[in-house]
């Protein structure tokens, strides 16, 4: 951990030297000064939208006459079409360290749950394994990552360019990458979102813990604490609700990624919806999106909740 | 009529703490008034009260021919163009520069649609400009607020406000963060415009011999009520202790 405590400040604005005269004249101008270099950073983002509008075809004359194939599909959307199937309430007997565990619950009496809805309960699974594991792959990167609490520059560096090229990839090339790996199926996708959490997750950490006030750690410092402990005593409570929060959303973006891995054989929801996309069984599709919105907006309420508890 | 009036001013916490005890206060244009009295008297909470930031629970403030204690959000709005606030930690744009700033002061008047353009006309940035040299610091106009010091964010600040042109300036402790020559000399400087201008002025200010030397009249606050009213000249040793030793007796018991 380096001690220098205080984050270099960007250079003093060049603001202009005047005469007093010019400078009343100037400052009675009606418009905001407009420099050169508004100019030519307007002219420079018009010149990339164009560029950017001429590489991708965009015509509003094809999307107008594609709107009638989209409401086509909309209309076959519907209605939206649940399989339920008969769940037992009940636990089934297991084995625990050698004994067998009786089973739990109402064997006799059973309810109807949409099928679809145990795929969803997997990509939740797999977002929240595949969270905690990154998370705890993270943490390291991003005390290395921070510039305040980083051994040296080169590992600071060093650190900030594997978080780069960690997060230039999407979760589902890694899943491609594990499912090769370890077969088809939701471990595959929980690797896949462990090591894809690595590069956002740790950079943001190490954000957090930049943000933290040197001047807190400074009196801990001062105090006589070894690094280690004035990083437990004045770092860590700073940088706590920023990571928490961090981590929250991490999860639920993580049950967004999880959803589509399934496209690529890494388990969840996203191989049913390729499936039904494949068969043309457009009610069902919905019904599973509905049911997977559902999940979402509830989970995010819940983490909404938890966060502001946090901070 | 004043141009301001309080009666019977009450507050009272939702956790049940007594603010404000029934203060009533006249004050006139023109005049520099220093509230003084110790922390937690109910100094800042007056103040909060004059421009509607604080809900009252008991009686009314009026100031210039407006009742802030029934005004509507909307009404507040209006008003509050006539008040100027000078807050104890500056409260500047600290990404924008002084004179965008000052500026704000304008953004009451001149029209919105403009002002979101950064448009301002010429008059307006007539007043902006006067108020910037008023306080000394047109040569830092382009500077970042960030980049000022203590003092010179200050004056800034007392730019802005002059810039609304208000009826009365609201300042709540605007020295308290300063060193004694910087306190000294952005209180100076606050006397002089408010002066200039004859506006009303109320200061919040801890520091007695700086309220004693720069106001008109000195308002003691203790516990909520308003305990010493009248000149500097007025305060004597009862009064102060009226202000800052009305629990001396408790205080002293262990000691003596």
């Amino acid at each position: 951990m380096t001690t220098e405590p205080l984050r270099v400040r960007r250079a003093v604005s060049s603001a202009p030297e005047m005469q007093p005269e010019q400078l009343r004249s100037d400052l009675l101008q009606p418009w905001p000064r407009i420099t050169w270099r508004t100019t030519v950073t307007i002219l420079l983002l018009f010149g990339v939208l164009i560029w950017g509008v001429n590489g991708t075809n965009a015509r509003p004359g094809e999307l107008a006459e594609g709107i009638p194939n989209i409401l086509d599909f909309i209309r076959r959307l519907f209605p939206p079409r649940f399989d339920l199937i008969p769940v037992t309430l009940a636990l089934p007997s297991f084995q625990l360290l050698g004994l067998t565990v009786p089973t739990i619950g109402f064997p006799s009496s059973a309810i109807l749950l949409p099928e679809v809805l145990f795929a969803i309960i997997e990509t939740v699974q797999m977002a929240l394994i595949g969270s905690v594991i990154g998370i705890m792959l993270a943490a390291p990167f991003g005390l290395l990552a921070a510039r305040n609490t980083s051994p040296h520059p080169w590992i600071y560096q060093g650190t900030r360019m594997f978080l780069n090229a960690n997060r230039a990839l999407p979760e589902i090339v890694y899943a491609l990458i594990f499912v090769a790996a370890v077969g088809l199926g939701p471990f595959g996708g929980v690797l896949a979102l462990a090591i894809g959490s690595i590069g956002s997750i740790g950079k943001l950490y190490a954000e957090a813990i930049e943000q933290i006030d040197p001047q807190q750690v400074l009196a801990v410092r001062a105090t006589g604490a070894n690094p280690l402990l004035t990083f437990f005593y004045a770092v860590i409570p700073q940088a706590l609700p920023v990571i928490a929060s961090y981590s929250l959303l991490l999860f639920e973006g993580n049950i967004r990624h999880a959803s589509i891995l399934g496209i690529v054989g890494a388990g969840g929801i996203g191989f049913i919806i390729s499936k039904y996309m494949a068969l043309f069984q457009y009610t069902r599709l919905m019904g599973a999106v509905i049911l997977m919105i559902l999940t979402v907006t509830v989970i995010d309420r819940i983490s909404d909740s938890l966060r502001k508890k946090i901070i | 009529m004043p141009l301001l009036e309080i009666q019977d001013l009450s507050v009272v916490y939702p956790n049940g703490t007594q603010a404000l005890k029934s203060i009533t206060m006249h004050a006139e244009a023109g005049e520099i008034v220093a509230i003084i009295g110790r922390s937690g008297a109910g100094k800042s909470t007056l103040l909060r009260c004059i421009n509607g930031l604080q809900a009252t629970t008991a009686g009314k403030i009026m100031l210039d021919g407006d009742e802030i204690t029934a005004a509507s959000e909307a009404e507040l709005g209006k008003i509050r163009r006539k008040i100027g606030f000078i807050w104890q930690e500056y409260n500047l744009v600290e990404r924008l520069p002084a004179i965008t700033n000052v500026l704000t002061g304008r953004l009451g008047y001149n029209p919105a649609w403009q002002s979101a353009f950064g448009f301002f006309d010429s008059a307006q940035r007539a007043i902006a400009l006067h108020n910037l040299e008023r306080v000394n610091l047109l040569h830092r106009a382009y500077h970042r607020a960030d980049r000022l010091s203590g003092g010179e964010k200050q004056r800034v600040a007392i730019a802005r406000a002059m810039s609304q042109q208000p009826k009365i300036v609201l300042a709540d402790e605007p020295v308290a963060s300063l060193d004694p020559e910087l306190a000294e000399q952005v209180m100076s400087v606050l006397a002089r415009v408010a002066r200039e201008d004859g506006v009303l002025t109320l200061i919040n200010i801890h520091h007695v011999e700086l309220a004693k030397r720069f106001a008109d009249r000195l308002v003691g606050v203790a516990q909520g009520g308003v305990v010493f009213d009248g000149p500097p000249a007025a305060l004597d040793e009862y009064a102060l202790n009226q202000i800052y030793r009305f629990d001396a007796a408790t205080l002293r018991a262990p000691i003596g």
